[in-house]
C-alpha cells in the first residue's frame, strides 16, 4: 500500500515538474527558432515559420532599451502562440499603422519584464525594416471579466500581462496593461 | 456572530431614535402593526432600505452629476468639468487626512485629500475647491496627478503671471491660485485619466475666534444637505412616499468604518489651563503631552454631517491672565502674547468724559438717522451724573452743544436731548472738524475719555483721517459705531484701532438697543487699560498700538526679537490700580506659526498704509511688503501663489494622450487573453509531490 502510494506520488509530482519544465524549455528553446525565422524575415520580408508544423511567424520585435528587454512577436494571441513568445493580436494594428496595436505575453516567462518598465520608456518596435519609438504614457490594471481592450483609431501600442505578477496561480482575472503611444519613426 | 447582531442593533437602535424624534406625534397616534409572519413591521422595512441606501451611497461618496455651484461646496472637493452640459460633477473621495497645529489662536492646517477619477472618461478640466476660514491664507499646495506633480510656489506677481503665461504658452498646465471669494480656496488641475487617482495637499494658517470664554476650531467637513438631498430624491422615487423625509445630515449611523478613509490629528498648545475641551459633533480621544493636547478623531460615522468644531474654554480667574509662545526661526525669536480677560469685569470707579459725534450729512437721510439719534439718546441714559459728557454733530460743518464737556446733570441733558432730536440730516461729510472739537480739550487725569463715533462711514480722505486721530488722540479712546448694512468697515475699524477703542457695527437698524447696551457695558468696565509689554530689546511688533482689555475679546500681540530674551514684562491698569506680570520664556522655540502670523500681521500693517498713500514713498512699501511675503511665504498685494508643473515633459505627454483620446474612435475590442502559464504552480505542485513520496519512504525505517 506505502509502495503504492509512493508510487503514485512520485509519478505526478514528476509528471507535474516536467510539465512545468516542458513549458519553460518551450518557451525559451522555441526563442531560438524565433530568431532565427526572424532573421530570415529582417533579410527579404517575407513571412518565415519557425518551425515546419508551426502556423504562425515573427511579425515584429519588441526593443525595451532602457532594461536591455526584447521579445520578437509571434502573430496570433492564441495560447499555444504565446507558449512560444509574445503574441500579437489579430485584429489589432500594427506599429505605424493607425490603429492600436496590441501585444500580450505571459507574467512567467516572456512578458516578466513588465515589472520593470517605467511611465516615460521607451518601447522600440521594428517591423519591415523600420523602427517606430514608442513611449509609455500609463499603467493600468484591469478585471478582464468586466474590461476589454480597446482599439482605437490612432498608433498606439498595448501590452498585457497577468497580474500580479509573483502570483503562483494561474487564471486569475487581473490584468497588466502598459499604453504607450508613438512619437517617432526611424528608417 | 454576537458582535453582529449587537451591532446590526445599534444601528437599527439609532435610526429608530432619530425617526422617533422626526416623527414623535405621528408614532403616538399610530400604533405600529406587526406582520405575525415575518415578525417585521414597515418601520423596520423602511429602515433597513434606508440603512442599505446610505452604505451604498458611502461607496458612491459625494459624486453627482447634477448641476451645482460654489456655494455648494463645503468641504474639499475635486470637481470635474463636462462641457456637455455646463456641469459639474465630483470625483470620488478616497481619503482625507487633516494635521492641525494650534498655539494659542492661531491654527496651521494641512490637508491631504486623495480623489479618484473612477470613471471611463478623461477628466480634461477639473478644480479642487476647499472652504477656507475668511481669515485663512493658504500658503502652500501640492498636487499629484497619477506621475504629475504641480507645486505652488509663491512668487512676484509679475513674475508669477510670467510664469504662468510660459506654461500656457507651452500647452501646459499652470494656475495662478485664486480665490474667487475670501472663503474659498481653489485650483485647477487639467486632464485626469480614467482610473487615475489626484492627491491633493494644502496648508494654510488660520487665526481663531474667541467668543463667550472659548476659542473654536472648524475644520470643514459637513456636505451641504441640499446637495446631498437633491441626489437622494433623484433615487428615492422608486421607494414610494413611505419614506420619511429624512436628512442626510441628521444621520450619525456606524457601519462603516472609516478610519483608513480619514483621519484628524490636532496638537494644541493652549497657552492656559484649560477647564474644558472638547469636541462637538465628532468622537476624539484627547491625550496630554507636557504643554500640549493631542486630539485624534476616532469616530466612525458614515457621513460627516457636522463639521469638526474643537472647542476649549481657558480657566479664567479674577485678573487677566497672558500666555507667550515662542518661535525660533533663521536667528530670530518670534512671539505671540494673548492677553485673556478676567472671568468678569466690573464697573470701574474712575469718572468718564463721554463725547459723542453723530454724522448728519444728507447719506444718513431716513431710517439710518432716526436710529442714529436712537443710539445716540440711549447713549445719554448710560452716562453717571458725574461724568461729564458733549454732543458734536456734523455734516459740511461741526456744531457742538456745549462748548467743553458738562457735568451729566438733568438740565445738561435735557438741552442735549433738545439738540439731538432737532437734528436734520442734510449736506456733506466732513469727518475733520467734528474729530478736531473731540479731541481738542485738554485731557483731566481724573477722567477717562471715551469719544464714540455714530456715523453710517461713508468717508473718502481716510488717510488724512487716521494721521489726524494717531496725532491728537492722546490718552482719549475713539469708538466707532456704524449704523446700517454697508459701512466702510475698513475705515471704522482702523479708525478703532488708531484710536485704541472698539469697532461696533449695528446692521440691523432694529438691534440698536441691544448693541448700544453691549457697548456701554464694555466702556463703562473695561478690565485693562493702557496695556503696555516691555520687551527688553528693540521688537517689530504688531499690532503699533496695543488697544484696551475688554471682556469680550482677548488682545493679541506679535512681535519679532533680535535674538531670544528670557524676560518679558506686561503692565497695565485695572481701573486705579496697576497691573503687571513677568514672563519667562522657555527658550525651546517649539510652537508653530508664529512667524508667519507675525509676517501676516506686518504685510497687512504695511498694505494698509500703501492703500492709504499715506508714505510718500509707495515703491519702498511695495519692496517691503514684497520681501517679507516672498521670505516667510505669504500671499500678498504683490505675490502671487502660483501652481508650478514640476513635471512637465509628463504633462504634454498626458495632453497629447487626451486629446488623441478625444477624437479616436473605438475600431474593434478584443478579451485580454491569458496572461501567464503556471510553471511555477506545477513546479511547485511536482516538488511537492516528490518530496512527500521520500518522506513516506523514509519514515518507516
Amino acid at each position: 500500500m506505502r509502495k503504492i502510494s509512493i508510487v503514485v506520488l512520485l509519478a505526478f509530482g514528476l509528471w507535474n515538474v516536467s510539465a512545468s519544465g516542458y513549458m519553460l524549455a518551450k518557451a525559451y528553446l522555441s526563442q531560438y527558432l524565433i530568431e532565427d525565422a526572424w532573421q530570415k524575415t529582417l533579410v527579404d520580408g517575407q513571412k518565415y515559420k519557425p518551425w515546419s508544423w508551426a502556423d504562425t511567424y515573427p511579425v515584429f520585435k519588441l526593443v525595451f532599451p532602457r532594461i536591455n528587454k526584447s521579445s520578437i512577436v509571434l502573430e496570433g494571441d492564441s495560447g499555444r502562440n504565446m507558449a512560444f513568445s509574445a503574441a500579437h493580436t489579430q485584429n489589432s494594428g500594427l506599429p505605424g499603422s493607425n490603429k492600436t496595436t496590441v501585444v500580450s505575453g505571459h507574467r512567467d516567462s516572456h512578458f516578466d519584464y513588465l515589472q520593470d518598465l517605467k511611465l516615460g520608456d521607451e518601447i522600440i518596435t521594428s517591423i519591415n525594416n523600420k523602427s517606430y519609438i514608442y513611449q509609455i504614457n500609463r499603467f493600468e490594471v484591469v478585471d478582464s471579466k468586466t474590461h476589454q481592450i480597446q482599439i482605437l483609431n490612432e498608433d498606439q501600442l498595448i501590452l498585457t500581462t497577468c497580474y500580479p505578477f509573483d502570483s503562483l496561480q494561474t487564471g486569475g482575472s487581473l490584468r497588466f496593461v502598459v499604453y504607450a503611444s508613438n512619437i517617432m519613426q526611424r528608417g | 456572530m454576537t458582535e453582529k447582531i449587537t451591532q446590526t442593533k445599534h444601528i437599527r437602535q439609532q435610526l429608530e431614535d432619530l425617526y422617533q424624534q422626526k416623527y414623535n406625534k405621528f408614532s403616538k397616534t399610530k400604533p405600529v402593526k406587526k406582520y405575525r409572519g415575518l415578525g417585521l413591521n414597515w418601520r423596520d422595512a423602511v429602515i433597513l432600505i434606508w440603512a442599505l441606501f446610505f452604505v451604498g451611497l458611502y461607496q458612491v461618496q459625494a459624486r453627482a452629476q447634477e448641476y451645482f455651484d460654489l456655494d455648494d461646496i463645503d468641504t474639499g472637493m475635486m470637481l470635474s468639468y463636462q462641457e456637455s452640459g455646463n456641469n459639474y460633477g465630483a470625483l470620488k473621495l478616497l481619503s482625507s487626512q487633516y494635521d492641525i497645529d494650534i498655539t494659542g489662536i492661531v491654527a496651521q492646517v494641512n490637508i491631504t485629500q486623495t480623489f479618484h477619477n473612477d470613471s471611463n472618461q478623461w477628466v480634461k478640466e477639473g478644480m479642487y475647491a476647499f472652504p477656507v476660514a475668511q481669515n485663512a491664507a493658504v500658503y502652500q499646495m501640492k498636487l499629484k496627478i497619477g506621475q504629475r506633480v504641480i507645486e505652488g510656489e509663491i512668487h512676484e506677481k509679475k513674475q508669477a503671471q510670467q510664469i504662468y503665461d510660459d506654461a500656457k504658452a507651452q500647452g501646459l498646465a499652470a494656475s495662478i491660485v485664486k480665490q474667487y471669494r475670501p472663503n474659498l480656496f481653489t485650483t485647477d488641475v487639467a486632464n485626469i485619466m480614467p482610473n487615475e487617482k489626484i492627491t491633493v495637499e494644502i496648508t494654510y494658517q488660520q487665526t481663531l475666534v474667541y467668543d463667550a470664554g472659548h476659542i473654536d476650531f472648524r475644520l470643514p467637513l459637513a456636505i451641504k444637505s441640499r446637495y446631498m438631498q437633491q441626489r437622494f430624491l433623484a433615487g428615492l422615487d422608486t421607494l414610494g412616499s413611505e419614506v420619511p423625509d429624512l436628512q442626510v445630515t441628521d444621520l450619525h449611523t456606524s457601519t462603516v468604518s472609516d478610519k483608513q478613509m480619514r483621519s484628524i490629528n490636532v496638537q494644541l498648545e493652549a497657552g492656559f489651563e484649560l477647564s474644558e475641551l472638547s469636541s462637538m459633533y465628532h468622537d476624539v480621544e484627547i491625550k496630554e503631552a507636557g504643554v500640549y493636547q493631542t486630539i485624534e478623531l476616532v469616530d466612525e460615522i458614515l457621513y460627516d454631517a457636522n463639521d469638526f468644531v474643537l472647542r476649549w474654554y481657558p480657566v479664567q480667574g479674577k485678573e487677566p491672565q497672558a500666555a507667550m509662545f515662542s518661535e525660533k526661526l533663521n536667528g530670530k525669536e518670534y512671539v505671540l502674547m494673548m492677553l485673556l480677560p478676567p472671568k468678569s469685569t466690573k464697573k470701574i470707579t474712575q469718572k468718564r468724559e463721554v463725547v459723542f459725534i453723530i454724522d448728519t450729512s444728507g447719506s444718513m437721510q431716513g431710517a439710518a438717522m432716526n436710529a442714529a439719534k436712537d443710539a445716540l439718546l440711549f447713549g445719554l441714559t448710560q452716562i453717571d451724573s458725574q461724568d461729564r459728557f458733549n454732543v458734536i454733530e456734523y455734516n459740511s460743518y461741526a456744531t457742538q452743544v456745549f462748548k467743553h464737556s458738562q457735568i451729566a446733570n438733568a438740565e445738561n441733558l435735557d438741552e442735549a436731548v433738545d439738540f439731538i432730536v432737532a437734528l436734520q440730516s442734510d449736506g456733506g461729510t466732513n469727518m475733520g472738524p467734528a474729530l478736531a472739537l473731540s479731541m481738542q480739550d485738554e485731557i483731566n487725569d481724573d477722567y477717562l475719555k471715551q469719544i464714540i463715533f455714530i456715523t453710517d462711514g461713508s468717508v473718502g480722505n481716510e488717510a488724512q483721517l487716521f494721521k489726524q486721530i494717531d496725532q491728537n488722540i492722546g490718552q482719549a479712546r475713539l469708538f466707532t459705531v456704524a449704523i446700517g448694512q454697508a459701512p466702510n468697515n475698513y475705515f471704522m475699524s482702523k479708525a478703532a484701532l488708531i484710536g485704541k477703542g472698539t469697532y461696533s457695527n449695528i446692521s440691523n437698524l432694529g438691534d440698536v438697543d441691544y448693541e448700544m447696551n453691549e457697548l456701554f457695558v464694555k466702556l463703562s468696565s473695561p478690565a485693562l487699560t493702557d496695556v503696555a509689554i516691555e520687551w527688553g530689546h528693540d521688537v517689530e511688533q504688531n499690532p503699533r498700538i496695543i488697544p484696551d482689555l475688554y471682556s469680550d475679546q482677548p488682545i493679541l500681540v506679535t512681535a519679532r526679537m533680535p535674538k531670544f530674551n528670557p524676560k518679558i514684562g506686561l503692565s497695565g491698569f485695572a481701573d486705579k490700580s496697576t497691573w503687571s506680570q513677568s514672563f519667562s520664556l522657555n527658550n525651546d522655540g517649539q510652537s508653530t506659526g508664529i512667524a508667519k502670523l507675525w509676517a501676516r500681521n506686518q504685510i497687512a500693517d504695511l498694505t494698509d498704509d500703501y492703500m492709504l498713500g499715506a508714505s510718500s514713498d509707495e515703491n519702498f512699501l511695495q519692496e517691503q511688503i514684497t520681501q517679507i511675503a516672498l521670505q516667510y511665504h505669504l500671499v500678498s498685494e504683490f505675490t502671487s501663489l502660483v501652481a508650478v508643473d514640476k513635471t512637465p515633459d509628463m504633462s504634454r505627454l498626458v495632453k497629447i494622450q487626451a486629446q488623441a483620446m478625444e477624437q479616436a474612435e473605438i475600431l474593434a475590442q478584443a478579451n485580454y487573453p491569458q496572461g501567464s502559464l503556471g510553471w511555477k504552480w506545477k513546479m511547485l505542485i511536482g516538488l511537492m509531490l516528490i518530496s512527500m513520496a521520500f518522506s513516506i519512504k523514509r519514515k518507516p525505517s
